[in-house]
């Protein structure tokens, strides 16, 4: 069952102006599945949560974290339950802190990364050189309220280009919330859990699979049908592999890329009946993109052949593939840049 | 009965930034723990044309930005402030975090209660370490005070 998580909120614990119970109100009137509590540099509203959610039944779970709101960047902690000293944080090693916060066994992400920062707001923008990524959980590709193209763009593209060349990290977005700021038309994450799994257990599993899924709308997911998948598998697609070439790709025995819709839509979401469709396929050799069509929860199957950087030989190298899947509404060329387009985005296709 | 076991003044310099720890071993066990922290100079008494000037400088080269008028620009030094945090560990041991934008900030941790950003604990005993993170500065000489007293008795929210 996919969940939608709010991973990036702060309270009267530290700089936001509603508090610990507000911030739970308000989870429930938007139908969060669950949040996570992520003030800066406290966990003082940990045992406050925890005793609001055990004294009440109510439909929505908290993930304790901490935003670490250091000197040369705002470092996102998730599923931590014990405070871990920062004060020694290095500019030139910050592995060290996001490998204690592992340690203590949080998940470590950096926030914001491209935010302003000095001279006015110190610390905002991640200026810290990561060396070993292997330290780091995920990047929040998207802090919903900041600007699209000088913040969150850059941070998209620093996410693409790390997994793209090879580094296994997760992608979140966060409202940051430090009110009661309108959620509708932002984007939120997503993560599958089993029935009557914790959403810590859950959480901690798709951060480290890299199955977090982005959308302001429909829940959308790339994967990877084999030659053998795809004899008995979906035969409904259709798609394009260039704007003026249709072609139908199914039942083809070569890898075929499927991307579906699955039949969850964030709240609020609402579109053009008459939007076209685009998916982008991005790998290291750059992007292609597809037409759909419609927009349903019917498969559509794409051919890896189509895709430029795997239209060659695939590397033989089990995960050596890559490719980063996004959907967009609206042709690109109408006027708008594609990130202002961009509905969701897939957890990264490997094989 | 409150009682003041320490305060202590300090002066930073224009652009420092890091943290500055003050570790005070308590007598005996208390109820209630005040830690405080103030400081001045939180904004620049006027724009003059030379903090214009740095300001731009350092945008261009942090952000390859320009801005778009002198007005924009003066908007964006206005806004800028000093920023000073203060965080709270008991034998070693975070106790609370006090990150808002204030000159003027109390901590108290009793048993039953916390200002907010503190995490009640059930005594106040051993070796209390206050920690000034300070984030930015703006000015030289800029004075801050630390400040930790003490209570027999229990702070009530």
């Amino acid at each position: 069952m996919l969940k939608r998580l709010e991973l990036h909120n702060h309270t009267t614990e530290s700089d936001a102006s509603i508090t610990v119970s507000e911030l739970l109100e308000f989870m429930l009137e938007d139908h969060v599945d669950a949040f996570a509590l992520t003030d800066h540099n406290t966990t003082s509203g940990h045992h406050k949560i925890k005793k609001l959610l055990a004294e009440n039944n109510y439909p929505i779970e908290c993930i304790l974290g901490m935003e670490y709101t250091t000197y040369y960047g705002h470092i996102l902690c998730l599923n931590l339950e014990t405070y871990v000293p920062w004060e020694n944080i290095n500019l030139h090693k910050p592995e060290l802190l996001f490998r204690a916060a592992k340690e203590a066994g949080a998940l470590a992400g950096i926030a914001h990364p491209f935010s302003y920062g000095a001279p006015f707001a110190r610390g905002c923008r991640f200026d810290m050189t990561v060396t070993d990524y292997s330290a780091v959980d995920f990047i929040e590709v998207f802090n919903c309220p900041e600007p699209l193209h000088e913040v969150n763009e850059p941070g998209l593209k620093l996410y693409e280009d790390l997994v793209l060349q090879g580094e296994d990290l997760a992608m979140t977005t966060g409202m940051d919330l430090h009110g009661r700021w309108k959620m509708t038309g932002h984007y939120a994450t997503y993560v599958d859990c089993e029935p009557g799994e914790p959403i810590s257990t859950a959480l901690d599993r798709a951060i480290k699979t890299q199955k977090t899924f982005i959308t302001k709308g429909p829940v959308f997911e790339a994967s990877i049908l084999n030659p053998s998948d795809s004899e008995s598998g979906p035969t409904s697609g259709i798609i394009t592999d260039s704007p003026s070439n249709v072609a139908i790709a199914t039942k083809q025995k070569e890898t075929n890329l499927r991307c579906h819709l699955h039949p969850v839509i964030k709240p609020g979401f609402t579109h053009d009946p008459e939007s076209v469709w685009m998916i982008e396929c991005l790998t290291l050799d750059g992007s292609t993109w597809f037409e759909a069509p419609t927009l349903s929860t019917e498969d559509f199957i794409i051919s890896c052949s189509a895709i430029r950087g795997l239209a060659k030989e695939p590397s033989a190298a089990p995960g050596s593939n890559r490719v980063i899947v996004k959907l967009y509404e609206g042709k690109s060329g109408e006027g708008q840049a594609a990130i202002e387009r961009l509905i969701a985005i897939s957890p990264t296709v490997k094989f | 009965m409150k009682k003041q076991i320490y305060s202590v003044n300090g002066t930073l310099s224009k652009g420092f930034v890091g943290q500055i720890a003050y570790t005070v071993c308590l007598d005996r066990t208390y109820h209630t723990l005040d830690a405080g922290l103030s400081f001045d100079k939180r904004v620049l008494p006027a724009i003059t044309e030379e903090v214009k000037e740095e300001v731009r400088q350092q945008v261009k080269e942090l952000y390859g930005g320009e801005y778009s008028s002198d007005e924009e620009l003066t908007d964006a030094c206005s806004s800028m402030k000093t920023e000073i945090q203060l965080l709270v560990n008991q034998n070693d041991i975070f106790i609370g975090g006090i990150h808002r934008q204030l000159t003027d900030r109390h901590m108290i941790i009793s048993k039953n209660f916390a200002t907010e950003g503190g995490i009640p604990q059930d005594e106040i005993s051993g070796v209390i370490k206050i920690i000034v993170l300070v984030f930015n500065v703006l000015q030289d000489d800029t004075h801050y005070t630390v400040t930790l007293s003490v209570d027999e008795e229990e702070a009530v929210c």
